[in-house]
C-alpha cells in the first residue's frame, strides 16, 4: 500500500467517523447500522465462497445461533454484554467446527446440499424446541448493549460500536488473506488438487476459513439481537442466504472491500426503492442471475473488465 | 399401524421418485446442480390447482398443466439452462437459486401465499383393508407414479432416442461422433425432468397443501436422494426416493413428526461419511 | 478425398493446432506421427467437427465440411473412432454396435452388419448382451472399430487403437485396419507408436507443435533419420 492509498483510506475513515453528524437523520442511521451487520456477515461469507472456492448456504444459521445464544443467556442468566458477546461468538464456532468437520471432507454439490439442510434443520430446531427457544414468538425485550454502565440507547452509539467492529474484522481479514493462510486459501480456491500436491492441508485451511466466518457471524448475531431488542426463528430463513449472496456476487467475491459494498448498496437499494416492495424478492433473483452471467468479479469490475479487454486488444492486434 | 405408515410412505416415496428421477437426469446429463427444480414441482402444483377449478375436472387440468409444465422446460432449457451445461458448480448453483428465488415469489405474487389444495375427483370414502386406511387419491398417486416411471423406463431402455440419451449420458463425445444431436438430447432431458417433477406436484397437490415455498423442502430431499444413490444412477435414486419416503413415514410415526425432514439429512451425512460415492455409485465416477 | 488446408484450433487460451495441412486419397492408409501433445488428436476432432476451427478449411469429396455439425458429417462420410474407444460402458455390445448406425434409417441392413461385425471380430461373439464395460482391453478396442463402422463411413479417422493393447492385439488390430482398406475404405490413422504406424500406412505426416513438419512416403520416412532418431528411437 502507498501513501497515496493510505491516505485515501483515513479520509474515508474519517468521513465514517463523521457521518452521524453529517446525515442527521436517524433511518438512514438505522439502514447504515443495519449495513454495517450484513457487511460483517457477507464478508465472513466470503472467506468460504470467496477464498476457498465452497459454496456455503447456511451462513444465517451461525448469524442465529449467535443471536440465540446472546438471547438466552440474557433470558436465562442475565448475564452481561461482554460475555454474551464473546460466548456468542465462541459457541457459534465450536458448532461450525463440529458441522465443518463433517461436511469440508466433500466439495461441491455435496458440500452445498449439506449447508441448506442444515439451515433447514436449524429453524426446524429453534421453531419446534419451544420450552428451550419460545418458538415461533421468538424471544423479545433483550436489553441494549450495556458496558461497564454505558447504555447503548442511541443509535449513535450503535453506529460507531459496529464501524470500529467492521473495521477490526476488514483489518484483521486483510491481514489474513495477505498471509501465508490467505495464499493456501487461493490455491485451494484456483486447484485442489494442484494445492494438495504442494502439501497444502485443504480440509484444515478450509475448515479454518469457515470457521472464522461462523465466529464473525456469530458476533454480529449477538450486536444484531441487542440492537433490535428481539429475535425470531426467522433469523435462519433461506432468504437471508439468498440476500447475502446477491451482496456477497455484486460486491465482488475473494475481495475485501467488495462484501462491504454489497452490503451497503443492498441494505440501502431496497429501501429506497419501496415501490417495488412486493416485487423485491423476484428483483434479486433475477439480479443475482444477471449477476453472474455478467458480472462474475462483482459490479464494480467493470473497470477491471474493461481495461482487461482493452489489454487483449493490444495483445492480438 | 406398520403397514399403514408403510403404505402411506410408499405414497410420498412416489413423489419424492418422480422429483429426483428429473433432478438426476438434469445433474447426470447436463452437469447442472439444480436448485430451481424444485420449482418446476410448484409450478405443477399451481397449474394444475388452476387449471383443474378452471375446468371443473382434475384429469383434463392436470393435462394441461403438464402441457404447460413441457413449454415453460422447453423454454427454459433453451433460454437458460443450455447455457449451464458443463459451468462450474458455483456459477450454476448461483444462477438457478436466482431462478429459483424468481419463480417462488412471482407463484407468491400471481397466486397469493395462502395455502390450499388441489381439488380431487374422487369419493371422500377411503379404501379399508383390514385395519389399514387409504384414501383414494393416493391409490392414484401411487399407481400413476408407478405408470409414469414405467413408461420412462421402457422409453430409456428400448427406443432409439432413448438409447441416445442413454449414450448422451454416458458418455458425450462418444454420442457427437456417432451423430447424436446433443443439443436435441439436453432440451428433451430437461424437459423430461422438469416435467415428471411438475406431475409430482400436481399429482400430491391432492394430499397437501399447495404453497409456493414447496419447491424448497423438495429439492433438498431430491438432492439428498440423489447424492444418496450415487449421482448418477436413475434407478437407484428411485429405490432410495421410496425408501426415503417409508423411513420418514416411520420415523414420524414412531419418533417425531416433526423431524420428519430431518431424516434425510442424516442418511445423507452416514451416506457421504461411509460410501460417499453413493449407495449405487461407482467409485471414481 | 479429404483435404485440410491450414487449420488452426484454439481451446479457450491455448493454441492447439498452428498450421495444419494434409490430404488423403480414396482407398489411402495415411497416418499421423507426432509426440503427445502435438496435437493429433485435434486434428481428427477438427475433421470430425467436435472442436471448431480458429481458421483454415476443411474440404471432404469437394465439398467444404468446416461449417458442419458433427451430426452432419457422420452422414457425409467420415466415422472417428476416438482415443480411449471412449464405448457407453452400462450399455451393451449389441447397444453400442446400434448406436454406431445411429444416423441410418433402414433397420434390415443395420441388423445384416451388425451379424458380419461379428464374423470380422470374432473376439465379439457370444458376448451381445454383456456390457461394454465389462469387456477386456482388446474386445473394446475392437467394439470400438466396429461401432465406427456401423455408420457405413468411406473414410475412417482412427485415434491410436494400439494404445493399451498387447502386442499382439495391435497386430490384429492393424491387420482390420489394412483388411478394411482393401474392402474399399479410406483411412487416416494417428499413432504414437509410430513404428507400426509407418509400417501400416502408405503416406504419413509428422506433426509437431500443431504444425507439419515432415510428410512423405511411409516407406521412405521409415529410413529417415531423423523419424528413426526421434520416433522409433533407434
Ligand atoms: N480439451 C482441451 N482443453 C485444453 N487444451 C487441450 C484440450 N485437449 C487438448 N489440449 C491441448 O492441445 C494440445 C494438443 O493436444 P492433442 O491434440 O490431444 O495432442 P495429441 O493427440 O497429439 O497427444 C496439447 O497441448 C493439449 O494439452
Ligand atoms: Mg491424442
Amino acid at each position: 500500500m502507498n501513501i497515496n492509498s493510505n491516505i485515501k483510506y483515513i479520509i474515508g475513515i474519517l468521513l465514517l467517523i463523521l457521518l452521524p453528524f453529517l446525515i442527521n437523520n436517524e433511518y438512514l442511521l438505522h439502514l447504515l447500522i443495519m449495513g454495517g451487520i450484513y457487511t460483517l456477515l457477507v464478508s465472513g461469507l466470503n472467506l468460504i465462497v470467496g477464498y476457498i472456492g465452497q459454496l456455503s448456504l447456511c451462513h444465517p444459521a451461525f448469524f442465529g445461533i449467535g443471536a440465540y445464544t446472546t438471547g438466552l443467556l440474557f433470558k436465562r442468566l442475565s448475564t452481561p454484554f461482554l460475555l454474551n458477546f464473546l460466548l456468542a461468538g465462541i459457541i457459534t464456532a465450536i458448532i461450525s467446527i463440529g458441522f465443518g468437520y463433517i461436511t469440508l471432507r466433500v466439495r461441491g454439490s455435496a458440500f452445498i446440499i449439506m449447508t441448506v439442510s442444515f439451515l433447514h434443520i436449524m429453524h426446524l430446531l429453534v421453531l419446534n424446541e419451544v420450552d428451550f427457544t419460545m418458538g415461533q414468538k421468538g424471544i423479545s425485550g433483550i436489553p441494549n448493549i450495556n458496558i461497564l454502565g454505558y447504555n447503548f440507547n442511541t443509535k449513535t452509539s450503535y453506529y460507531y460500536l459496529i464501524l470500529i467492529l467492521c473495521l477490526f474484522t476488514l483489518f484483521i481479514i486483510y491481514r489474513l488473506v495477505n498471509s501465508e493462510i490467505g495464499r493456501a486459501w487461493k490455491a485451494i480456491r484456483d486447484n485442489e488438487n494442484l494445492a494438495k500436491s504442494i502439501g497444502i492441508n485443504v480440509f484444515k485451511f478450509s475448515n479454518f476459513a469457515f470457521v472464522s466466518g461462523a465466529f464473525i457471524a456469530g458476533l454480529a448475531g449477538s450486536i444484531y439481537a441487542y440492537y433490535i431488542n428481539y429475535i425470531s426463528p426467522d433469523l435462519f430463513l433461506f432468504s437471508i442466504t439468498t440476500t447475502l449472496l446477491v451482496m456477497l456476487i455484486m460486491g465482488g467475491k475473494g475481495t475485501i472491500l467488495g462484501p462491504v459494498i454489497g452490503a451497503i448498496i443492498f441494505t440501502l437499494l431496497p429501501e429506497y426503492l419501496r415501490f417495488i416492495s412486493e416485487w423485491r424478492m423476484p428483483v434479486f433473483g433475477v439480479i443475482l442471475i444477471l449477476g453472474i452471467l455478467f458480472f462474475p468479479r462483482g459490479l464494480f469490475s467493470i473497470k477491471e473488465i474493461l481495461s482487461m479487454k482493452m489489454k487483449k486488444k493490444e495483445v492480438s492486434s | 399401524m406398520f403397514l399403514q405408515l408403510l403404505i402411506n410412505g410408499l405414497v410420498v416415496g412416489s413423489g419424492y421418485a418422480l422429483i429426483a428421477v428429473g433432478h438426476t437426469i438434469i445433474f447426470g446429463m447436463m452437469k447442472i446442480v439444480n436448485f430451481a427444480h424444485g420449482e418446476l414441482y410448484m409450478i405443477g402444483a399451481f397449474f394444475t390447482f388452476s387449471f383443474v377449478l378452471l375446468f371443473n375436472n382434475y384429469y383434463i387440468g392436470f393435462l394441461v398443466a403438464m402441457v404447460i409444465c413441457i413449454l415453460i422446460a422447453i423454454f427454459s432449457e433453451k433460454v437458460l439452462f443450455h447455457r449451464l451445461i458443463d459451468e462450474d458448480i458455483m456459477t450454476t448453483t448461483l444462477i438457478t437459486i436466482g431462478i429459483s428465488i424468481f419463480l417462488m415469489n412471482i407463484v407468491q405474487i400471481l397466486w397469493g401465499a395462502n395455502p390450499r389444495t388441489i381439488p380431487q375427483p374422487f369419493s371422500e370414502k377411503p379404501v379399508i383393508i383390514g385395519d389399514i386406511f387409504i384414501t383414494k387419491p393416493r391409490i392414484f398417486i401411487f399407481f400413476t407414479a408407478i405408470v409414469i416411471i414405467g413408461v420412462l423406463h421402457w422409453f430409456i431402455k428400448y427406443t432409439k432416442t432413448g438409447k441416445a440419451f442413454r449414450a448422451t449420458f454416458q458418455n458425450r463425445q462418444a454420442a457427437l461422433l456417432v451423430g447424436i444431436n446433443i443439443n436435441y438430447i439436453y432440451t428433451l432431458s430437461y424437459t423430461i425432468g422438469a416435467t415428471v417433477a411438475g406431475a409430482a406436484g400436481g399429482l400430491l397437490g391432492m394430499i397437501y397443501v399447495i404453497e409456493p415455498t414447496m419447491g424448497v423442502a423438495a429439492v433438498g430431499k431430491a438432492f439428498a436422494i440423489v447424492i444418496t444413490a450415487g449421482k448418477k444412477s436413475i434407478y437407484g435414486a428411485i429405490f432410495i426416493a421410496y425408501g426415503l419416503g417409508v423411513i420418514e413415514s416411520l420415523g414420524s410415526g414412531y419418533i417425531s413428526s416433526q423431524y420428519k425432514d430431518v431424516f434425510a439429512f442424516i442418511i445423507l451425512i452416514l451416506v457421504l461419511l461411509f460410501k460417499p460415492e453413493g449407495i449405487f455409485g461407482k467409485k471414481g465416477a | 478425398m479429404l483435404k485440410v488446408e491450414n487449420i488452426a484450433v484454439n481451446y479457450e487460451e491455448t493454441r492447439a493446432l498452428k498450421d495444419i495441412s494434409l490430404e488423403i486419397k480414396e482407398g489411402e492408409i495415411v497416418s499421423i506421427i507426432g509426440s503427445n501433445g502435438a496435437g493429433k488428436s485435434t486434428t481428427l476432432k477438427a475433421i470430425s467437427g467436435i472442436v471448431g476451427l480458429q481458421s483454415g478449411n476443411i474440404e471432404f469429396k469437394d465439398k467444404k465440411i468446416n461449417n458442419l455439425s458433427p451430426e452432419e458429417i457422420v452422414k457425409a462420410g467420415i466415422s472417428h473412432c476416438p482415443e480411449g474407444r471412449q464405448l457407453w460402458p452400462d450399455m451393451t455390445v449389441l447397444e453400442n454396435l446400434e448406436m454406431g448406425a445411429f444416423i441410418r434409417e433402414n433397420s434390415e441392413s443395420i441388423q445384416k452388419d451388425i451379424q458380419e461385425t461379428f464374423d470380422l471380430f470374432p473376439i465379439l461373439k457370444g458376448k451381445e448382451k454383456q456390457t461394454a464395460g465389462s469387456l477386456s482391453g482388446g474386445e473394446q478396442q475392437a467394439l470400438a472399430v466396429a461401432r465406427a463402422l456401423m455408420s457405413n463411413p468411406q473414410l475412417l479417422l482412427f485415434d491410436e487403437p494400439s494404445l493399451g493393447l498387447a502386442p499382439q492385439l495391435i497386430k490384429d488390430i492393424f491387420n482390420k485396419i489394412q483388411l478394411l482398406r482393401d474392402e474399399g475404405k479410406t483411412i487416416l490413422l494417428v499413432e504414437q507408436n509410430a513404428n507400426i504406424a509407418l509400417k501400416t500406412s502408405d503416406r504419413t505426416y509428422v506433426i509437431e507443435k500443431g504444425e507439419v513438419v515432415l510428410h512423405g512416403k511411409s516407406e521412405e520416412l521409415i529410413e529417415n533419420q531423423e523419424v528413426k532418431e526421434i520416433y522409433l528411437g533407434m
